[in-house]
């Protein structure tokens, strides 16, 4: 994009600053428009009387009129002029017969001019006069007689004359006015003049408004004046015969349509034009009147072309002017002055292209496909040829002849007449020495003009359409043709620059034939300006394996880019012009005797991105990665594509790490020439390899070069940065070939083909595919890797919360001793924090006991290790969540190894050794606390002063078996344990998986607690894997919560374990009180099957606050088993939060009774 | 007949281009390269207009003072261009289209030789010979 | 009626071909080196198909002439179902996929699909590149014969 930018630019550029070319003199030339045929015909009135001079009031109507002609403003002509100027006289007689008139040519050179410029259509004349004037009579006379003296200048013709009255008073309303009115016709009468052409100026406010309304008028009266001209010469067609005056056909047509155009009936003057174009056809055309008739034939077709485009019909003008170019473009003419031919075809074209670009201006669209470019291109190439033909055609012509057959060619009587036979109108020439010396002079003058300051201008012209209309292509050829026209015009650093700017886009799109010819005029250009530089990438280029030129030519160029690089001027390119030659050696001895002391100017680098050189290179490392203790080996492939042998002075790469790039080089001794002179031989410097430059065409030669990598760059990536070629002597002079990234030039960025290794068809024997090559420029250094062996031994999976025990056994595999061993466990990095949070590592059991440990521990310290030797470090991990965690280890150590080949090359690595494992942390046991009432119910309520039990259920999940060491209850102040002495019930068992122990403490509310939920405590158990020795950890377990609740009344039962059948048993119920006032209670003994029983079946009784009443039942079995006691039922009126299934849930409901044992019945 | 008879890869770069014997070798070049930007333009407004060009042959691409160019372009992006002598008004549209079908035809007979790899450089016989028929002057 | 089995039985001598001379442990490359097979075929096959063909108006366009007359000149059926996202992915099914019907139908040797379907992959590729439409191409197989390539276009 930028590119484009940049070539538009120059091409902008040069075409302004181009200076005027320096034609030999101001020459109407062939086609050529004069002013008068370009400017838009507009009626011409003069106005007199205005002393614009001295009188301010005259100043300001001559400025209302003259200035700021807006388009909305009648199209007129405005000028001033004294009464009595002298009009171009009229024939005194108008012709009445045509019969002995013979023209001379076909439009007079002064006539429309005459008609533009010098005949008004309208005389004004301005006269001071108000309606109230004392000396109303005498001025009436004054301004009579002015008016008869415009009436005589004017000479008869039909010009219309008017009057404006200037006044200084106000205008009364129309008919209000008598004085007025009768003094007007006598004015009119005075002067003899109509009524209409009388007007009034006021001078007051609104002048400008006045003035619009006056011009308004006269542009009325030009009109008609116009449209009688056009009909008066009209009317002469009558007299007109075809034979001898198909001449003034052609005048006529052409001045009626120029009248109509004058009056603005646009449409008429097109159809004028026409007919007038199509009489000048039918003239007889041969060599004498040739030009005359282009010439008018340009006229008339300009002519009608503009109209056209001005009637919005922008096809006709086009097909007019097709037509028009090939009507004439066979008739050349005279052979002699061909180059006229062409110059008028050319001027043609740039007319049409100046004309379609006008009309785009004014809001016309234009396609890709037809623009104004076309029309500069080809008259661009017409100019070419013009050029071509003035070179073959005036040769002759070296001096103007005497006397000049050319005077007065500037003073012609008739459009395109020759200077020496005007008004001539026979087939011959009437002198032919005459003839031959005017030609001669056209040829001479023709041979003085520079014309690739007519051609560039043109180019540059079409360049700016092309690109308008986005054919960038086109644009592109266009500035090659520019390019070579800066050539032929000896600008060669243009050219150059210019050349310069386009090879890009031909090289990008493979046009090689086209690349190639232009290189070969940038190189004759590079030569005549003696860039050393260019000259050489041009070189280079043109011996490529793209370049078309022929063998014999490139082994010409690759002969001069040798001499150039010795310091040694070339031979001169074929076809320079001789005086810039002899200007060009001059240039190259001046720069080769003397080789510049500055560095910058010898050796030159030149991107091999930018062109397709004769040389390509593939530089590539052998390998994707190397480790730290190899040698990092890159191959640099070289590939010659010119003529003849070629030898290269160093090869050098360089990495993104530079330190290598001294490792990276390789000297050539030999001088590039084998000439004589073998003595300058360069010594290689101590870390440059020397070799052999010297690449045979098309041969692959492979140079490799290898490198112990740096410490540092472990664990980077290595680039190469560029290969440099140098091609010359260093010292002297020395073109630098720098290939970035190891390789590609502009064609294998570019090319589908050459990223494509397969080739079709059958190998050949021997044949290195130059395309399987592979650039690589990447590579990794690596860590040298590590020869230790890491063994973990451990049990897994981890319990939750335990020691976990893991022996790292680190073996030395190495030859050779380690230092510097060092090791870092623990939790990999980037796990969830939860998991971070709940890992703690140790070497050291018991401080896992003590308190937060961190996660991972680093640089444990394991120094020096000889060779094949072991160590083992206990290491110790806490996991107090369950899950799964990645465990990593790493040994770092250093180690002294030899890379490569070569004693010395020792180098200390760095070496890392990982490990890591997935630890799944698993329970150790499943503890389940229930609490039950005395009956081993479950409850999820207590009451004060009932006791209730705890159970604890250990299950053992863990693979490995776990020995409980002890446990604890830990209790609120709530409750407490029954037992005065607690012990634990489950100390020193082991469990084995899925084996269980179980705990039960009966435990008692403390009385006057709150109720509620109420939390027991906690539940501690001290365990570890019952096989290893390691510290025990204490799992804390929270023990349920429970409701406690306050009840009014409390029952409690006294019976007798067991009964016998048919003997009485006591049963003792006890109802105390628990609230602080009494209690009236009604209790029910409800009847059995299985028993009688004696007692209150149904009793009343009130109970004092804390008091207690007791109920006695003698029962008396009827059935053994165990059967089911009477039901006692309690209702307490006054306590309503007491239910009655409490007394259930409290009291045995059942009792075991035994039957009446026989034996012991007749013991009794 | 024709004049110039030119293939362009997909990629723009010429595979292929055959000239009447002429001096100026060159400017038939220039004038096949120049008439990418019309053939780029024709057929990148394929499917933008209603009125679609939905035919291979691209019609006349533009006059010049001395030739008529017309193209030719394959679904698969390659163009044919076929230049013509302005002054040679005899040839009608449908002869162009049919030196066209007849070219396409040799190109992708010419696409199923073995040893040819897409993208090289035309360089067949019979290839040869089909434009050697298109060029011979009547 | 023969020329029918030629291609399908050439295609079987091929991919048995490339195993054998591809090491074992190189899986991807024999399918590489398939796919880079089908994507020739496909560049000059196009050119011959579409040699008729009027000018495609879409990408859609050039989806479906694959669809149809690309898969009937080499499978002597048309694809069963294309869909497509309108963002540059196309699913085109072929419900008996010529290449697949004489293998298996089930699951029976899934994994040797792969280098069944690396040249038609290949083949679509090719012949869309040489359209002008730049592509991945991946086929995908439940149960045989039927099959799903996936063309994903790549703009840049």
């Amino acid at each position: 994009m930028d590119e484009q930018e940049d070539v538009a630019a120059v091409a902008a550029a040069v075409q302004p600053t181009s200076p005027p070319p320096p034609i030999g003199r101001p020459s109407p030339g062939p086609g050529n428009l004069s002013a008068a045929i370009t400017t838009r015909p507009v009626g011409l009135v003069v106005l007199t009387g205005l002393d614009v001079t001295y009188n301010a009031i005259h100043r300001a109507i001559w400025d209302s009129f003259s200035a700021n002609r807006r388009p909305d403003r009648v199209p007129l002509n405005f000028k001033t002029l004294p009464a009595d100027h002298e009009y171009p006289k009229c024939r005194s007689k108008q012709r009445t017969s045509y019969e002995w008139y013979i023209p001379k040519g076909i439009l007079k050179t002064s006539w429309m001019k005459k008609h533009q410029e010098d005949i008004p259509g309208l005389v004004v004349v301005f006269y001071d006069l108000d309606w109230d004037e004392q000396q109303w009579k005498e001025k009436q006379m004054e301004c009579a007689t002015r008016v008869e003296v415009v009436r005589t200048s004017l000479h008869g013709r039909g010009s219309k004359v008017a009057v404006v009255l200037i006044q200084k008073n106000a205008p009364l309303p129309p008919g209000e006015d008598v004085v007025a009115a009768e003094r007007a016709a006598a004015l009119c009468a005075a002067c003899e003049l109509s009524a209409k052409s009388l007007f009034v100026l006021p001078c007051v406010d609104h002048l400008l408004g006045y003035t619009i309304r006056l011009e308004n008028a006269f542009y009325e009266l030009t009109q008609a004046y116009y449209h009688g001209e056009a009909r008066r010469v009209k009317a002469h067609k009558e007299f007109l015969n075809k034979t001898t005056h198909q001449l003034l056909f052609v005048r006529h047509a052409f001045k009626v349509g120029f009248f109509n155009e004058l009056k603005q009936d646009t449409h008429n003057a097109l159809k004028q034009y026409k007919a007038s174009y199509v009489h000048l056809t039918e003239i007889r055309a041969h060599d004498t009147n040739m030009l005359e008739i282009k010439s008018i034939a340009g006229f008339l077709n300009y002519k009608i072309c503009r109209l056209c485009f001005f009637h919005n019909s922008p096809l006709d003008a086009i097909s007019q002017f097709r037509k028009h170019v090939d009507l004439f473009k066979n008739k050349i003419g005279c052979a002699e002055l061909a180059f006229e031919h062409s110059a008028w075809m050319s001027k043609q074209f740039s007319i049409f292209g100046d004309l379609f670009d006008d009309a785009i201006k004014l809001g016309l669209t234009a396609i890709m496909t037809q623009h104004p470019g076309f029309y500069y291109q080809q008259a661009a190439n017409h100019a070419i040829a013009r050029k071509q033909l003035c070179r073959g055609l005036c040769l002759a012509a070296t001096s103007m002849p005497s006397p000049d057959p050319l005077e007065g060619m500037h003073h012609l009587e008739f459009w395109g007449q020759r200077p020496w036979r005007q008004g001539h109108q026979s087939i011959d020439p009437p002198d032919p020495q005459k003839e031959k010396e005017g030609i001669l002079a056209l040829q001479y003058l023709e041979s003085t003009v520079d014309h690739s300051w007519i051609i560039i201008p043109l180019l540059s012209s079409a360049v700016a359409q092309f690109k308008k209309y986005k054919s960038a292509r086109m644009k592109r050829y266009l500035m090659v043709q520019m390019g070579e026209e800066y050539y032929h015009a000896k600008d060669y650093s243009k050219a150059l620059t210019l050349l310069g700017r386009v090879t890009w886009d031909y090289r990008l799109e493979r046009w090689w034939q086209l690349l190639t010819s232009i290189l070969v005029t940038s190189l004759r250009c590079a030569y005549l300006v003696a860039s050393v530089e260019e000259y050489v990438t041009i070189s280079l280029e043109l011996l490529g394996r793209y370049s078309q030129s022929p063998p014999d030519e490139k082994t010409r160029v690759q002969m001069n880019l040798v001499r150039v690089l010795s310091n040694n001027p070339p031979e001169p390119e074929h076809g320079c012009a001789t005086d810039a030659v002899e200007k060009a050696k001059l240039l190259w001895k001046n720069k080769t005797g003397n080789p510049s002391q500055d560095e910058s100017s010898r050796v030159f680098p030149i991107e091999m991105r930018n062109l397709v050189p004769f040389v390509e290179c593939k530089a590539k490392f052998t390998s994707t990665r190397f480790t730290a203790d190899s040698l990092v080996k890159i191959e640099v492939y070289l590939r010659s594509s010119c003529q003849f042998p070629v030898r290269f002075s160093r090869l050098s790469v360089n990495l993104s790490n530079q330190e290598y790039n001294s490792h990276c080089v390789i000297v050539d001794g030999q001088p590039l020439q084998l000439s004589g002179d073998t003595g300058h031989v360069t010594t290689p410097n101590n870390t440059s390899q020397s070799g052999d430059l010297f690449l045979k065409p098309w041969e692959v030669a492979l140079y490799s070069f290898q490198f112990v990598p740096l410490p540092d760059d472990i664990g980077k990536k290595l680039e190469i940065a560029s290969v440099s070629l140098a091609f010359g002597d260093e010292n002297a002079r020395c073109a630098l070939l720098v290939w970035a990234a190891g390789g590609y030039d502009a064609a294998s960025l570019t090319s589908p083909l050459e990223s494509i290794p397969q080739k079709r068809g059958p190998t050949k024997h021997g044949e290195i595919d130059w395309n399987a090559i592979r650039v690589e420029p990447h590579t990794s250094i690596m860590c040298r890797p590590s020869r230790l062996m890491i063994k973990l031994d451990q049990q897994p999976p981890c319990l939750e919360n335990e020691i976990y025990h893991v022996r790292i056994v680190i073996s030395n595999e190495e030859d050779v001793s380690i230092s510097d061993a060092s090791l870092t466990m623990g939790l990999s990095e980037g796990q969830e924090i939860g998991i971070e949070e709940s890992t703690e590592v140790s070497h050291d059991a018991e401080l896992l006991l003590d308190g937060k440990q961190p996660s991972r521990l680093k640089g444990i310290t394991l120094g020096v290790m000889e060779a094949k030797s072991k160590i083992e470090r206990d290491l110790y991990i806490r996991c107090t969540k369950l899950d799964v965690r990645s465990i990593s280890v790493r040994v770092s150590y250093k180690v002294e190894v030899n890379a490569g080949s070569s004693e010395g090359s020792n180098v200390t690595c760095t070496c890392y050794q990982d490990q890591a494992f997935r630890l799944e942390t698993v329970t150790p046991f499943d503890v389940t606390i229930r609490m039950a009432s005395l009956k081993f119910e479950a409850v999820d309520q207590v009451h004060p002063d009932h006791p209730f039990l705890l159970m604890t259920d250990i299950k053992c999940l863990s693979p490995w078996p776990i020995t409980i060491i002890d446990s604890t209850l830990i209790l609120n102040d709530h409750v407490r344990a029954t037992d005065e002495k607690q012990e634990s019930q489950v100390a020193k068992v082991t469990l084995k998986t899925s084996e269980n122990a179980t705990e039960c403490i009966c435990m008692e509310s403390q009385p006057e607690t709150a109720h509620g939920l109420i939390s027991l405590g906690s539940y501690a158990i001290e365990w570890k894997r019952a096989d290893l020795k390691l510290p025990a950890v204490k799992t804390v377990l929270p023990l349920p919560e429970v409701t406690l609740q306050q009840l009014p009344i409390y029952i409690t039962s006294d019976l007798p374990p067991f009964g016998l059948v048919r003997a009485p048993l006591l049963a003792q119920y006890q109802v105390s009180n628990k609230t602080s006032i009494v209690q009236s209670v009604e209790a029910c003994m409800e009847p059995s099957d299985a028993f009688m029983f004696s007692g209150h079946k149904q009793i009343f009784f009130r109970i004092l606050p804390s008091g207690q009443q007791t109920l006695t039942y003698n029962l008396y079995p009827l059935v053994p088993g165990y059967v089911k006691l009477p039901k006692l039922k309690l209702k307490v009126p006054y306590a309503p939060q007491f239910r009655e299934d409490f007394v259930s849930k409290i009291l045995p409901t059942h009792i075991f009774i035994k039957p009446q044992g026989k034996d012991l019945a007749v013991a009794s | 007949m024709a004049v110039c008879v030119a293939v362009i890869a997909k990629e723009n770069y010429p595979l292929y281009i055959r000239t009447i014997p002429t001096e100026n070798e060159l400017k038939f070049h220039y004038t096949v390269h120049t008439c990418l930007d019309v053939i780029e333009e024709k057929v990148s407004s394929v499917g933008k207009s209603s009125n679609d060009l939905r035919e291979l042959y691209l019609g006349l691409l533009y006059p010049t003072e001395d030739y008529k160019v017309y193209g030719y372009v394959t679904n698969t992006k390659v163009k044919f261009v076929i230049v013509v002598e302005s002054s040679n008004t005899q040839m009608r549209d449908n002869e162009i289209r049919n030196m066209f079908k007849t070219l396409h035809n040799a190109y992708v007979d010419m696409l199923c030789n073995p040893f040819y790899t897409p993208g090289e450089n035309v360089k067949s016989k019979a290839f040869d010979n089909t434009v050697n028929q298109m060029m011979i002057q009547d | 009626m023969a020329d029918d089995f030629i291609f399908d039985f050439l295609h079987m001598e091929i991919v048995n071909f490339v195993q054998r001379t591809t090491s074992p442990d190189d899986k991807d490359k024999v399918i590489s080196k398939l796919e880079q097979m089908g994507y020739r075929v496909g560049q000059s096959l196009i050119e011959k198909f579409t040699r008729e063909s009027p000018r495609f108006s879409s990408e859609l366009d050039i989806i479906k002439f694959v669809c149809k007359d690309l898969w009937n000149g080499v499978y002597k059926k048309q694809v069963d179902n294309l869909r497509t996202n309108h963002q540059g992915v196309y699913v085109l099914q072929d419900n008996k996929f010529r290449l697949l019907t004489q293998m298996s139908s089930g699951k029976q040797y899934m994994e040797a699909a792969p280098q069944y379907l690396a040249f038609p992959c290949g083949l679509i590729r090719g012949g869309l590149a040489n359209l002008g439409v730049n592509c991945v191409v991946t086929a995908e197989v439940s149960t045989m014969p039927a099959c799903k390539f996936q063309v994903m276009i790549q703009r840049t």
